[in-house]
């Protein structure tokens, strides 16, 4: 049984970080406000990462594909002479065994099948490191459900994820309590490979392959993701669309440095010190901080005179807060109608 | 205090009520020590002193047994019908009982986590032995205990001081506040896993409080059930939660009005990694080391102006993940952790944080007004002894 998996934030610092604490170098993650052809043009991604939510109360065809084709052979473990040969990489396609581990899982979608060591595109040269090079030679003969068992219980991996988990504990289940409709927050890789568009979700069977075989090298892959997201998106209620995507990319800062261009280096470095800080609060235990912040903040009140009027205010605004939320419908909690009536914004 | 305890393991209290047995998360040692040959049963958490125990029971020899708690009595393998390890103490001169459970990580791999090892089974037949009144060679026995007990399954998944014995060279621990190796303050059915996820939290096995309450908040993570009972059983009232009370509005003035002292505690308790971000210009590069040891956090504190330590301190307060924290900490405080948290940031919690005449944590909007109150309490009595 493998340990356990927490939830991560699908933020462009926090993967970046993850896939170099992983060893692969050179590659970083940006987030796309929209989708916008031209800025993810711009990018020239590798992959993109797609987050959006899953319902799981809609039945879904699983022999068909809502967009595109289930591509089966690509499931075929690696034959090694034939694909050499053929110029062909095997796919890596891992079924998903853990809700929590999806962000991680689509992440390594994209990078183990980007290896520049088998990589016949010149623009897709990555460089995945010795742990992710030796996991995917371990995992290469296998078939996609014991890949996806491989990946939940490697040890290097989940502690490398865990590592970047939030420190509230009810995080993501949030939207579960508050809407109580069940539906989970899912993450799906789009990458060329093979010259050919796959969509990689390790809850399908297969990977899906939109266009022909061969109808996607890396180049293009840009133009030719943007109208698969978009009827994508378009499935979803207008009203309810909450999705993310991550466009992984090489690392700008080398670009920047490449191109001349020291006003963009100049930026991109000031974002990994955004990541940075952000990555340090993440991991940080803040219960002596908060403490000292407590003792502080009494202290001033109680010098102010003001102390028992800051308690009364603050459980007001709780009272408030939990009337407008019963107002709407939500809570219902455990034992004694008390719900988790803590706001985590 | 009284003379060094005879043998000592990590247990937990637990509460009987309604023919249920609910754990008490706190981390705790029982123990037996011998004073004026009489033999006492003590309890008490492990942060508290030697000499304070929470329980000290008088007992007779040969009134007390002390045997596991089995589904399956006279059945090869020893296994409480729980999702954790119970002792009972019963006594032929009262139908008073006591329970315990188990603290030490589960030695066997199947993940029964009721299952009594070679080595749980033979804590309870000492300490059995020692209750009946007999010749103990207790130096043996934990010997035996120590080299037979590791591994039922060829693994040493327990912990090499689940059990203490005095070597007579007077074990006293005056922890106030270190924990063991992977003492937890969560469920016990998470116990042994609890303690090795805390190993994510940088690799590090937890040795201060501080990881012991960040272990209890990923315990958290799985739902447990002695939640739900513990609400029950108390009358809650509404009240407040930690982001309410630490909104911007309210911390933020404090940090103007702060003293560099107070300044830099706080800065003391950020990540090392915020200050020396703060030294690198724009032009150099951002890929410095990403795991900074304290000795260069606490240089790049020193090199800091106390403006710049306080512009850190408010966007530390005013991020996220600081946000976050508070919400975690105050769902902590309901969900039984008060106790821990109190001693951890050595708080003057009233009773220590459990219902009076009992020993159950407080929970819900209760326990947060213990805590506040507590700082509180905290706060006043060092003003008292700075006057001083």
């Amino acid at each position: 049984m493998s340990g356990g998996w927490n939830t991560i934030e699908s933020d462009a610092g926090v993967f970046t970080f993850l896939i170099e604490s992983l060893g692969c170098t050179n590659i970083q993650f940006e987030e796309l406000i929209s989708l916008d052809p031209e800025s993810l043009q711009e990018l020239n991604p590798i992959g993109v990462i797609f987050l959006f939510k899953y319902p799981t109360n809609s039945p879904h065809p699983t022999d068909k594909p809502l967009d595109g084709e289930f591509d089966y052979a690509a499931l075929e473990p690696a034959q090694q002479s034939s694909t050499e040969e053929d110029g062909e990489q095997p796919v890596w396609f891992a079924a998903q065994t853990i809700q929590n581990a999806c962000g991680t899982q689509a992440l390594l979608s994209v990078l183990l099948n980007k290896d520049s060591a088998n990589s016949e595109d010149e623009g897709a040269k990555v460089d995945i490191g010795p742990s992710l090079r030796d996991f995917k030679d371990f995992t290469a003969a296998f078939p996609s459900d014991i890949r996806g068992e491989a990946l939940s219980n490697s040890d290097l991996i989940r502690s490398v994820h865990n590592s970047f988990a939030r420190s509230s504990p009810f995080a993501s289940d949030e939207t579960r309590l508050a809407t109580g409709d069940d539906d989970v927050y899912h993450f799906i890789a789009y990458t060329s490979i093979n010259s050919t568009l796959y969509e990689l979700d390790g809850l399908q069977p297969a990977p899906i392959r939109h266009g022909d075989p061969g109808a996607c090298p890396a180049e293009i892959f840009a133009d030719a993701v943007v109208p698969v997201l978009q009827r994508r998106i378009e499935r979803y209620p207008a009203t309810e669309i909450r999705f993310n995507l991550l466009a992984m990319c090489q690392d700008l800062r080398v670009r920047a440095r490449e191109a001349g261009d020291m006003e963009g280096l100049a930026r991109e470095e000031e974002k990994r010190r955004e990541w940075r800080w952000e990555n340090a609060l993440r991991r940080h235990n803040f219960v002596g901080f908060v403490g000292e912040v407590m003792k502080g903040v009494t202290g001033m009140k109680l010098k102010e005179g003001g102390w028992g009027k800051w308690v009364e205010d603050a459980t007001a605004s709780t009272k408030a807060r939990m009337e407008e939320r019963k107002r709407k419908g939500e809570g219902g909690g455990e034992g004694g109608g008390e719900e988790m009536d803590v706001d985590m914004s | 205090m009284a003379s060094s305890p005879l043998i000592t393991f990590k247990a937990g209290k637990c509460a009987f009520a309604s023919r249920k047995v609910t754990p008490d998360p706190t981390p705790g040692y029982l123990y037996l020590y011998s004073e004026d040959d009489l033999l006492h049963l003590c309890w008490r958490p492990r942060s508290a002193p030697a000499s304070d125990p929470e329980m000290d029971l008088l007992m007779i020899p040969g009134d007390g047994t002390f045997h596991p708690l089995v589904k399956n009595p006279g059945s090869e393998s020893v296994e409480s019908p729980t999702t954790g390890r119970i002792f009972v103490l019963k006594f032929s001169s009262s139908s008073q009982k006591y329970y315990f459970w188990m603290q030490s990580a589960p030695q066997n791999k199947d993940g029964k986590l009721g299952l009594f090892s070679a080595r749980d089974q033979k804590i309870g037949q000492v300490i059995d032995a020692l209750l009946q009144g007999e010749e103990v060679d207790i130096e043996q026995e934990a010997r035996e205990i120590r080299e037979g007990g590791q591994g039922d399954d060829g693994d040493d998944g327990g912990d090499a001081d689940a059990m203490e014995v005095d070597h007579g060279s007077g074990l006293t621990r005056q922890e106030t506040g270190g924990a063991g190796q992977d003492a937890t303050g969560g469920d016990p059915r998470e116990e042994g896993e609890a303690s090795r996820e805390g190993g994510a939290d940088g690799g590090r096995a937890p040795t201060d409080t501080n990881s012991l309450v960040q272990n209890f908040l990923q315990s958290l993570n799985q739902p447990t059930q002695t939640r739900q009972q513990q609400q029950q059983h108390q009358q809650d009232i509404p009240y407040t939660t930690l982001p309410e009370l630490l909104t911007p509005a309210t911390t933020l003035p404090f940090i103007s009005s702060a003293t560099p002292d107070q300044i830099d505690t706080l800065c003391s308790m950020l990540p090392p990694e915020l200050f020396l971000l703060a030294q690198e210009s724009n032009s150099t590069s951002s890929s410095s080391d990403p795991n900074p040891t304290p000795a260069a956090g606490e240089a790049a504190i020193e090199a800091l102006s106390l403006e710049q330590k306080k512009e850190i301190v408010v966007r530390a307060l005013r991020s996220p993940q600081f946000q976050q924290s508070l919400g975690s900490l105050t769902v902590a405080l309901r969900d039984g952790g008060l106790p821990m948290i109190g001693e951890a940031l050595r708080l003057d919690i009233e009773h220590g944080g459990v219902i009076r005449g009992g020993s159950m944590p407080l929970g819900g909007g209760r326990a947060v007004e213990a805590f506040v109150e507590g700082v509180r309490r905290t706060v006043e009595r060092k003003e008292r002894e700075a006057k001083k």
